[in-house]
């Protein structure tokens, strides 16, 4: 029941930010924005899934993922703008979206994960650099 | 924007609910059910508004705030990522999922936008 209630927070929080960002850019650039910055955070918190879970609470996670992540993209939207663009017979366009959301969304997946596991590491140096410190001045 | 805050809230929870359960016997077709069904959804929602049977507050809570909201492209990206950049034995299944998913996904709009016309 807990999961529920975390899922719904993010996932209001999500839907929020997508409604006002997607509101205030031009079509269809909106969801493209939203859906990237979405796969961007994904990533980033993916990293935490197996090894690292420690560091964030599985609950505080699974409403960040299922929750809001979930809730800052859409597909509905990004079909129906691609149906729009098919009713106006605009073929090129409608395939060139497809194309940009799918390759920036997978490699902003990608980004993510790199981006999380570079500060990890940057982090975990400096904490191992301070144990260095210390033990070399007690000594 | 508390319309959209319930109607995305629902949404993730629903999301959550019916995809964890298909994700647990067949992965990753759990994100691609909820995906084409809010797809449907959105398509009939679309069409009843320009129909003005429903008003724009309605609208906004079901659009922005349900259908997006159990609909996600954020795990679907992730996973079709982790499919066709992973193993080489599950590139086939990440590139039958991402077609089926951008296909069925235009077929699901087209499917609630033109339903309502067979009835009226």
């Amino acid at each position: 029941m807990l999961n529920l209630i975390f899922v719904f927070i993010g996932g209001a929080f999500g839907s929020l930010i997508r409604y006002m960002v997607s509101n205030r850019v031009i079509l269809p650039y909106g969801t493209l924005l939203v859906n990237i910055f979405g796969c961007f955070i994904l990533g980033i918190l993916s990293v935490f899934v197996l090894k690292r879970a420690k560091y964030i609470p599985q609950k505080l996670r699974l409403g960040l993922t299922s929750g809001f992540c979930g809730g800052v993209t859409t597909f509905s939207t990004f079909s129906y703008e691609v149906f729009v663009y098919i009713q106006k017979t605009l073929y090129i366009e409608a395939l060139l979206y497809v194309c940009v959301s799918l390759i920036l969304g997978i490699l902003f997946v990608y980004f993510g994960i790199e981006f999380c596991r570079l500060c990890l590491k940057l982090h975990l140096d400096n904490k191992r650099a301070k144990l260095r410190q210390e033990f070399l001045e007690g000594e | 924007m508390l319309l959209v805050c319930v109607g995305g809230g629902l949404g993730a929870v629903a999301r959550y609910l019916l995809s964890g359960v298909i994700n647990k016997k067949c992965h990753p077709w759990g994100t691609f059910v909820v995906n084409v069904l809010g797809c449907i959804v959105f398509g009939i929602c679309i069409k009843f508004f320009l129909l003005n049977y429903i008003n724009s507050q309605f609208k906004i809570f079901l659009l922005s705030g349900f259908c997006g909201g159990v609909t996600t492209f954020s795990t679907f990206s992730s996973e079709t990522a982790h499919l066709l950049l992973g193993n080489k034995s599950e590139i086939k299944i990440g590139l039958q999922y991402l077609i089926a998913s951008i296909l069925i996904g235009l077929l699901g709009i087209s499917i609630g936008y033109f339903l309502p016309n067979v009835f009226s």
